[in-house]
């Protein structure tokens, strides 16, 4: 039986990895159709020439750094208290915030945000966009935290605290550097996430903010688009380094 | 003591009220309220959203989106079960092999669902190929449908239901396996007898995990269904940007949160008793 | 292979990455025979078990059960059937559940059930039979893990430290029962175990084991009494080493006057043991030697004293 689970996780891995390979490989095709025709990088060259995507790209870029980075700092002091004292309230909402399907997430924050608007004069915008993903990463980033905190011994921040530091004082000398892989992890957990999402980014992105995925979705509905498979590549190659340094120093 | 606490727990409070809390409070309201003559609510109060969710109508939409939630789950767990078998006993090589499961889950799970309808589209990888050596003539119609749509769900939620399994796979006393050999069973006949029964509490997460989310999916058949395959999430999104009826979308949300709250219920209890 | 031997290994070694767990591994086993594996961890006597069950196969040596070669074929094909050391009851199975796993393929579905239950009576856990496993104590798991083997009617029943698991207490009555069933039932015991006192008291045979090798075949009398090396004489009971003989801490007779060919010493302390206690003494040459005696005897340390044995006690063992 050994050799038929062998042979079927070959053939498993590769349902799930051939089709990313294979956009790779055709964002190097010479020509605009399915048919290979040499070797080519005309397409990443047309990439770079696209406004509008390189635009959205950056406006990707920003909202993913900003709202990794609040999102990292509120999760982690959320997950420290937590892990000293539960809260039914806030763990209760992390989890209904993970649970809930997306669209649902998005549909009420464009509810919200245009009530809020009729008697604050703002529209949708880039802000609005930061505080739905710091709203949707928060979660991931406790998660992340607290299973960390779960191999730390309290013994050492009141030891700590035996030597003359405040809590708050161990907490920043201690407790953080133990915990400083988790939260570059987080971090890069937060920011792959925030990059990546279409569903409640574009309900709540308003006229001018556009994002990477919102081009992308754009593109990919009109059709035939060979600049979208140099667009992919480069997406998938960098957050999938992303992800594994993340791994790496969460395992570390 | 508390007091620290308290400060670090107010920010992830604030935001969590801003970006859920007071939303889905806002759609409970809304779905109570009536449809506005430019969009928008007015407040007449109001069932009838509710009542119009029983509509064969969205009936029909509400069975399809269970259905094709249903069918995911089982591929999935067909599917998923043999891989999670073979990570489990791949021995020094265990998280090589889990990180190859997980990995493209986190790149991206929009351009996952490009990388389908790049292969399957009437002009895409597959057509292309099979009409250049010769087995077809025309086209075949992979995309746009159901089946397209299973296939996205399958490919993207696989992982979901892989790790739970492993994690069970994982805990099983390997001598429970040699144990079944040595009274006689062969090796199938302990995958049936032993195996798949210790491994139910893996088999109800992964499902669950799987599920939940197939049932809300949006992106995967907007891009990958037909104009015949509208689930819950297309009606929702549908009901707030194009249809511009806020409280009936408000509605059908709600009646989406309260099945896949149910569920999940459901499945800690089940998870419960067994502890 | 004698037509009294149920199970036969010759010349068997196995080997895995860094070092031969099993070297050149022979001996045979007589039908009906209580037959232990005695050896400390490492010995490679769960490994010679293992390979006897089906769960490794050997590099070298061939395995014989009842007349037929057997280490080709997989457990499931092998007429013996194995006893865990944690037991291995399948937890989502009733004890009859467990018990009645093996026969489910074989027999016809009217005859399970007695079988069942007259192995459960035979190991007095008929009343148990709906309970699960996660509901017995460590005795009653062991007795449905022998129950669940016997039934199916083994040549060689496999135990692979069976007692281990068990509080001490526990274990001497355990003892007790586990030899009565094995003469009652007349199965072949194969029994793998560290413990000297086990498998003593137990068994017809012993080999004992170290670093993979059998260092000597015998009954409990032989390997205790006439050992066959200074491992086995040192492993089998505590051991004194007087100007190279050995002697066991029971052949010294202890006295207050001197004796013929007696040889004097200093008390360095006493440990009571209950029935017996063990004098510390310091001979002359600055050997370092333990005596069994009576437990009110009442020397004290510092006393000369004189030791003696007779020369049947003796044992002349290479290095």
């Amino acid at each position: 039986m050994k050799r038929g689970l062998a042979v079927y996780a070959v053939a498993a891995y590769a349902f799930l990895h051939a089709p990313l390979l294979i956009l790779a490989v055709f964002s190097l095709n010479a020509s605009r159709f399915t048919v290979w025709q040499g070797f080519s990088l005309r397409w990443y060259a047309a990439l770079a020439q696209d406004r509008e995507l390189i635009e959205s790209a950056l406006n990707s870029l920003i909202i993913a750094a900003v709202s990794a980075a609040l999102a990292t700092v509120i999760g982690t002091m959320a997950a420290y208290a937590l892990w000293k004292r539960g809260s039914a309230w806030i763990s209760g909402a992390l989890y209904l915030s993970l649970v809930t399907p997306e669209i649902i997430t998005g549909v009420s924050l464009l509810a919200f945000f245009q009530w809020v608007f009729r008697y604050l004069n703002l529209r949708l915008g880039m802000h609005t966009v930061i505080l739905a993903h710091v709203g949707f990463s928060l979660a991931y980033v406790v998660v992340v935290i607290l299973a960390r905190l779960r191999t730390f011994d309290p013994a050492l921040e009141e030891a700590a605290m035996d030597l003359g530091a405040t809590e708050l004082g161990a907490f920043r000398s201690v407790t953080i550097p133990y915990l400083a892989p988790a939260i570059a992890a987080a971090a890069m957990l937060a920011f792959t996430v925030s990059i990546d999402d279409y569903v409640i980014t574009s309900l709540v992105a308003g006229v001018d903010s556009q994002t990477l995925p919102m081009a992308i979705y754009a593109l990919a509905r009109r059709g035939v688009n060979p600049v979208l498979n140099a667009v992919s590549t480069m997406i998938v190659v960098g957050l999938g380094a992303l992800v594994l340094v993340s791994e790496r120093l969460r395992s570390s | 003591m508390k007091r620290v606490r308290t400060w670090f727990l107010a920010p992830s409070a604030l935001v969590l009220f801003v970006t859920l809390g007071a939303p889905l409070a806002i759609v409970c309201v809304y779905s109570v309220l009536t449809r506005g003559a430019y969009g928008g609510v007015e407040t007449p109060f109001t069932l009838e959203n509710y009542t119009r969710l029983w509509d064969p109508v969205y009936g029909l939409i509400l069975w399809r989106s269970l259905w094709i939630a249903a069918l995911a789950t089982a591929l999935c767990l067909a599917l998923g079960f043999p891989l999670a078998l073979f990570i489990a006993r791949s021995g020094s090589r265990k998280n090589l092999y889990l990180s190859l499961v997980i990995l493209p889950f986190w790149t991206s799970f929009l351009i996952r669902l490009y990388a389908w309808m790049f292969l399957l589209r009437d002009t895409g990888l597959v057509n292309t190929a099979l009409q250049a050596v010769g087995l077809i003539r025309e086209p075949l119609p992979m995309l746009y449908n159901d089946g397209a749509v299973i296939l996205g769900l399958v490919y993207g939620f696989l992982p979901f239901m892989v790790l739970p399994l492993y994690a069970t796979l994982e805990r099983l006393d390997p001598n429970l396996i040699e144990a079944a050999a040595d009274l006689g069973a062969r090796p199938l006949e302990t995958l049936w007898r032993v195996i798949l029964p210790l491994s139910a509490p893996g088999i109800r997460a992964g499902a669950i995990l799987v599920f939940v989310p197939c049932l809300g999916t949006y992106l995967t058949s907007d891009l990958l269904g037909g104009s015949k395959t509208i689930l819950i999430g297309n009606l929702v999104q549908n009901q707030f940007t194009a249809a511009r009826d806020w409280p009936f979308g408000a509605a059908a949300s709600l009646a989406l949160m309260a099945v896949a709250m149910a569920l999940l219920f459901a499945a800690r209890r089940a998870e419960e008793d067994l502890l | 292979m004698t037509s009294n031997s149920v199970l036969e290994l010759r010349r068997v070694s196995k080997r895995f990455a860094s070092h031969a767990a099993v070297s050149e591994v022979s001996f045979s086993v007589p039908r009906g025979a209580f037959f232990s594996l005695l050896g400390p961890s490492g010995c490679g006597k769960t490994t010679t078990l293992r390979l006897v069950a089906g769960f490794e196969a050997p590099d070298a040596g061939e395995i014989w059960l009842n007349g037929s070669r057997i280490d080709t074929l997989p457990p499931y094909r092998r007429n013996v059937n194995t006893v865990f050391q944690n037991y291995a009851l399948f937890p989502h199975l009733t004890v009859s559940g467990n018990v009645e796993f093996g026969l489910r393929r074989k027999s016809a579905k009217n005859g399970i059930a007695q079988r069942v239950e007259a192995v459960l009576e035979q190991v007095r856990m008929a009343d148990k039979k709906s309970r699960t496993p996660a509901q017995l104590s460590g005795g009653e798991r062991q007795r449905v893990a022998l129950a669940r083997s016997l039934v199916l009617e083994p040549d060689v029943l496999l135990l692979d430290e069976p007692l281990s698991a068990l509080d001490p207490q526990l274990r001497k009555q355990v003892r007790a029962e586990l030899k009565d069933l094995q003469r009652r039932v007349g199965v072949t015991f194969l029994f793998v175990t560290h413990d000297q006192e086990e498998a003593l008291s137990l068994s017809d045979s012993i080999a004992v084991m170290n670093g993979g090798r059998i260092q000597q075949i015998g009954t409990p009398e032989e390997v205790y009494r006439r050992p066959a090396t200074r491992f086995v004489a040192s492993f089998l009971g505590a051991m004194n080493w007087i100007d190279g003989i050995g002697l066991r801490p029971e052949a010294l007779r202890v006295s207050r006057e001197r004796e013929n060919g007696s040889h004097s010493a200093v008390v360095t302390g006493t440990t009571f043991l209950g029935p017996t206690m063990y004098l510390e003494t310091r001979l002359e040459n600055g050997e370092y030697c333990t005596a069994q005696i009576a437990a009110d005897a009442a020397f004290r340390p510092g006393e000369c004293v004189h030791l003696s044995w007779s020369a049947a006690d003796e044992l002349r063992l290479p290095e």
